[in-house]
């Protein structure tokens, strides 16, 4: 009988004998990188199929003529730097010094705030100059199709990630946050920032 | 949890936000710069790795983390490296039969060359 308790044990200690998570993760945390790996595999299948169209295409504008580079390059340091900052909110919230983490916090939602508004700007100009979704002055339907939908997309996540961390930030003002909470928003954010990174080279520099 | 006796300091997020400007500037030069495209290729593909194991090791902390997570964070790329070998033979420097039509149905030269846009921003 001891025996058979023992064996039970043994199992339920190892990876994956059900007795704790195997990753070595909690259930929340563990969820968050599920959601962003399927998101990942979203912005993938975009990202592959803008190369497809790209390749097929008999010609390609040159982006750095059509974009304003200057602009671009801004808006990416200003997402690494609110991703640092996240990071800095997360060490914050880790030691239980709330006051750091809702500044951090809020600093971070101030570039994110700053990234909108850029890409809000860049979308008018290039709305301006005749883009559309199906047609542009640059000949190849695809290339206004592609920016309007993978920027837009990239967008629409850089808004939910600041109405994430502003609901965060609130309720660390409040003192009613958790680590986990913290980190896992930051999570969110840091992933938004690696999917501009690929943008970032794959869109506008390739 | 895999990390919680474990802490990054603000030093080396510092440290990092660094490393990941320089090679953002490094990137950008390499957009600029006239070269083969495939070169081009590599090379964005290289430094954009970087960045995002530098992201992933130091911001999301997976240095922290056990090694099944890790690997389980990196299967999107492994998903896209399989998309682009799968359509690869379709796309204009691997299949010399493809023709690209007009409306009017007179064949389009797909030559490597790139045309400029007619005006920037």
């Amino acid at each position: 009988m001891d025996a058979s308790i023992a064996e039970q044990q043994r199992i339920l200690a190892s990876d994956w004998g059900g007795g704790k998570s195997p990753f070595g993760t909690d259930w929340a945390k563990f969820m968050m990188w599920i959601f962003i790996i399927s998101d990942a595999l979203t912005f993938a299948g975009f990202l592959i199929a803008y190369g497809f169209m790209r390749s097929i295409s008999p010609s390609w504008p040159i982006q750095t003529h059509v974009f304003s580079m200057p602009l671009i390059t801004f808006m990416t340091f200003d997402l690494i730097s609110s991703s640092a900052v996240m990071a800095m909110a997360v060490g914050a919230a880790r030691e239980g010094n709330a006051k750091a983490a809702v500044k951090y916090l809020a600093l971070t939602i101030l570039g994110g705030a700053i990234f909108l508004g850029c890409q809000v700007y860049e979308w008018s100009h290039f709305i301006e100059h005749g883009a559309r979704l199906n047609h542009n002055p640059w000949g190849v339907p695809q290339f206004a199709a592609s920016f309007f939908v993978i920027t837009g997309f990239h967008g629409f996540h850089v808004f939910t990630g600041l109405t994430i961390l502003a609901i965060v930030a609130i309720r660390a003002a409040m003192g009613k946050y958790s680590a986990t909470s913290v980190e896992n928003a930051g999570l969110y954010w840091h992933f938004v920032d690696v999917v501009w990174v690929f943008v970032f080279a794959f869109f506008y520099l390739l | 949890m895999a990390h919680d006796h474990t802490h990054t300091g603000n030093r080396q997020y510092f440290t990092t936000w660094l490393w990941l400007l320089v090679m953002t500037m490094f990137a950008l030069t390499i957009g600029y710069v006239s070269m083969p495209e495939g070169i081009k290729a590599i090379l964005l593909v290289g430094t954009t790795l970087a960045k995002i194991i530098l992201i992933g090791r130091i911001f999301m902390h997976l240095k922290f983390e056990k090694m099944n997570l890790v690997m389980l964070t990196f299967s999107p790329l492994l998903l896209s490296v399989i998309l682009y070998f799968m359509t690869r033979g379709e796309t204009r420097g691997h299949d010399n039969t493809h023709i690209v039509l007009s409306h009017d149905g007179e064949v389009i030269p797909t030559g490597p060359e790139e045309h400029e846009a007619p005006h920037g921003k």
